[in-house]
């Protein structure tokens, strides 16, 4: 990076429905697909790069995201810093119901964006923890190919895990 | 509805608890068999040895008690088949397995976290041919065989003549015997160290349940106290797995070295637990397996206050980030000691405990059956539940009725 430039160099990001947002390069480096698709066009940085499967809303929760956590590294590697960067992603995460979340993981997969796909993925292992086969089932689309004899059978062999279940509550 | 791919649902159910995991069998079958898939299973431990995570202290007392690494909040009692009786013994786990001490000739391997409970073929004691005498104390092993993937359990029989004489200098042979849990069968170790006659001692080894090997470097390690009367040192006595052979492995070299030793492991990595007369206690750890040279003292207890013997110490486990080591403390308390700071501090833990013997094991999805016998298992048990179904029935139509008015 030149200590001579002064003025931060701006790139456009263009989400699936043509919203466009400009970011600081530092940011714009954060997302995996667009890092790469610069050290392939390095002189492709006046266009608006395309996000085909990246709605405006995440778009620029991650955009908000990457801004904190950029934030966060500059300031130091200490305990206390780590822990607000900590509690940043944890309401962060609370804010996005389940069809949120996945979105996002979607998106920060795409993006090909490591620690937040990270993240996300251990927000949906917290989430779904306790929660019952029917619900998990909803969550990921996962259809029951078992036939009621068989599931009956699976249940019965693991009774003790479904014990102390959270309660539906979608 | 947005739908997550099968790379990223997997990744997901990487971070989950076994029991939840256990649970999710039910979600489909192609679920069920992802999560029973050998890589699966595996990739699941790795992440938890790597991450620190599913982490449990069982507690050995008269009754089993285990208590969650993270929270390490109230010990509740272990779930397994015969728990209805107390003086079970755990003598070792590995990747989750545990071995359990039914008696001398009955033993068994349990995951706790899928609750599958495996015994072992009865195996008989063979005392040394042509004496009189009758079995002793009995030293126990488990661990893993990693180049073959195999779970062995090791018995080490000590005898004693059978005109009850004491202690009195008759040392015979041991009879150590080996089970492989691919093979479902035991064998017996004829070639013997010299020394391994003279390894057991009353006051050592019966106290604070020194006859469980301690798994490191695939390796199996107990410590023979020193024999003064006949010019011995104490010495680490250690049983390789994979080959099946004693071997002998380096103490550290300390400046001061009057005292009493204890081996423990941290992380695979062997420790060599140091008690100056019972003032204060070295941990040492051998970072490169076999290599003396990497002997480093890790850290080093005074007696306090609150704990003002020192009579048996053994570390258990790293802290998530490795700045704590959790002790176990004269087979009574738990204690965080920080490595930074270099201070004790007592962690109280819930339940009514008694003296207890502690070993940190981690939660995994291992079976205990292989795959076979489990197929086997299941289509027997199909074949007998349709077999007592025609019979009810049979039994039924042959009743007739009785009209109740």
């Amino acid at each position: 990076m030149s200590a001579a430039t002064a003025k931060t160099k701006k790139i456009v990001l263009r989400a699936d429905d043509n919203h466009e947002f400009e970011v600081d390069e530092a940011i714009a480096m954060e997302f995996g697909t667009v890092r790469t698709f610069f050290e392939d066009n390095p002189d492709a940085t006046e266009e608006p790069i395309p996000l085909l499967n990246v709605s405006s809303k995440c778009l620029s929760t991650i955009i908000e995201y990457c801004k904190s956590h950029l934030a966060f590294r500059a300031r130091d590697s200490s305990s206390s810093v780590e822990d607000e960067a900590k509690a940043y992603d944890v309401e962060l995460v609370k804010a996005l119901d389940n069809e949120s979340l996945k979105e996002m993981i979607l998106a920060a997969n795409y993006l090909n964006m490591k620690d937040l796909l990270d993240m996300l993925n251990q927000a949906v292992a917290d989430r779904i923890k306790n929660k019952s086969v029917e619900y998990v089932r909803r969550f990921f689309g996962i259809e029951n190919d078992y036939s009621p004899e068989e599931e009956a059978e699976v249940r019965a062999q693991n009774e003790w895990a479904f014990e102390g279940v959270d309660p539906d509550d979608d | 509805m947005s739908k997550l791919s099968m790379d990223v649902i997997t990744d997901i159910l990487y971070r989950l608890p076994v029991n939840t995991l256990v649970r999710f069998k039910s979600l489909s079958k192609p679920c069920c068999s992802l999560i029973d898939h050998p890589d699966f299973v595996r990739a699941h431990l790795n992440r938890s040895i790597q991450t620190r995570t599913n982490l449990n202290i069982i507690l050995k007392g008269l009754h089993l008690y285990s208590v969650e690494f993270d929270s390490l909040d109230t010990a509740v009692p272990l779930e397994y088949p015969l728990s209805n009786g107390a003086g079970t013994e755990v003598f070792g786990s590995c990747n989750g397995l545990l071995a359990f001490r039914i008696t001398d000739k009955n033993l068994a391997l349990y995951n706790p976290s899928t609750r599958q409970f495996r015994r072992s073929p009865f195996s008989e004691i063979d005392p040394p041919p042509g004496e009189s005498c009758k079995s002793g104390y009995v030293f126990y092993g488990f661990g893993q065989d990693v180049k073959t993937n195999d779970y062995k359990v090791v018995r080490m029989v000590q005898f004693n003549k059978n005109d009850d004489e004491d202690d009195g200098g008759y040392f015979f042979d041991y009879e150590v015997k080996v089970y492989s849990l691919k093979n479902d069968s035991w064998r017996k170790i004829t070639k013997l160290p010299c020394y391994l006659r003279f390894m057991f001692q009353f006051f050592y080894h019966l106290l604070h349940r020194r006859g469980y090997g301690v798994l490191a470097g695939g390796v199996l390690h107990w410590v023979m106290p020193p024999r003064i009367e006949l010019g011995m040192r104490n010495r680490i006595v250690g049983f390789d797995l994979g080959t099946e052979e004693f071997v002998e492995v380096p103490q550290p070299e300390c400046a001061d070295r009057n005292y009493l030793l204890d081996v423990g492991v941290l992380e695979g990595c062997l420790c060599a637990i140091c008690n100056y007369d019972q003032v204060s206690v070295d941990v040492w750890v051998m970072k490169e397996y076999r290599v003396k040279e990497s002997w480093t003292r890790l850290l080093s207890v005074q007696k306090t206050r609150a704990i003002n013997i020192l009579t048996f110490l053994r570390p258990l486990a790293y802290s998530k980030y490795c700045d704590k080591v959790m002790l176990e403390i004269n087979n009574q308390k738990f204690a965080w000691y920080d490595l930074q700071k270099k201070k004790m501090r007592s962690v109280k833990i819930g339940g009514n405990l008694g003296t207890f013997g502690a070993e940190a094991y981690v939660g995994s999805l291992i079976p205990v059956e292989d795959r076979k016998r489990m197929e086997n298992k299941k289509q027997n048990g199909q074949d007998e539940l349709r077999k007592r179904n025609r019979k009810k029935r049979d039994d039924f139509l042959s009743q007739g009725f009785k009209l109740v008015l």
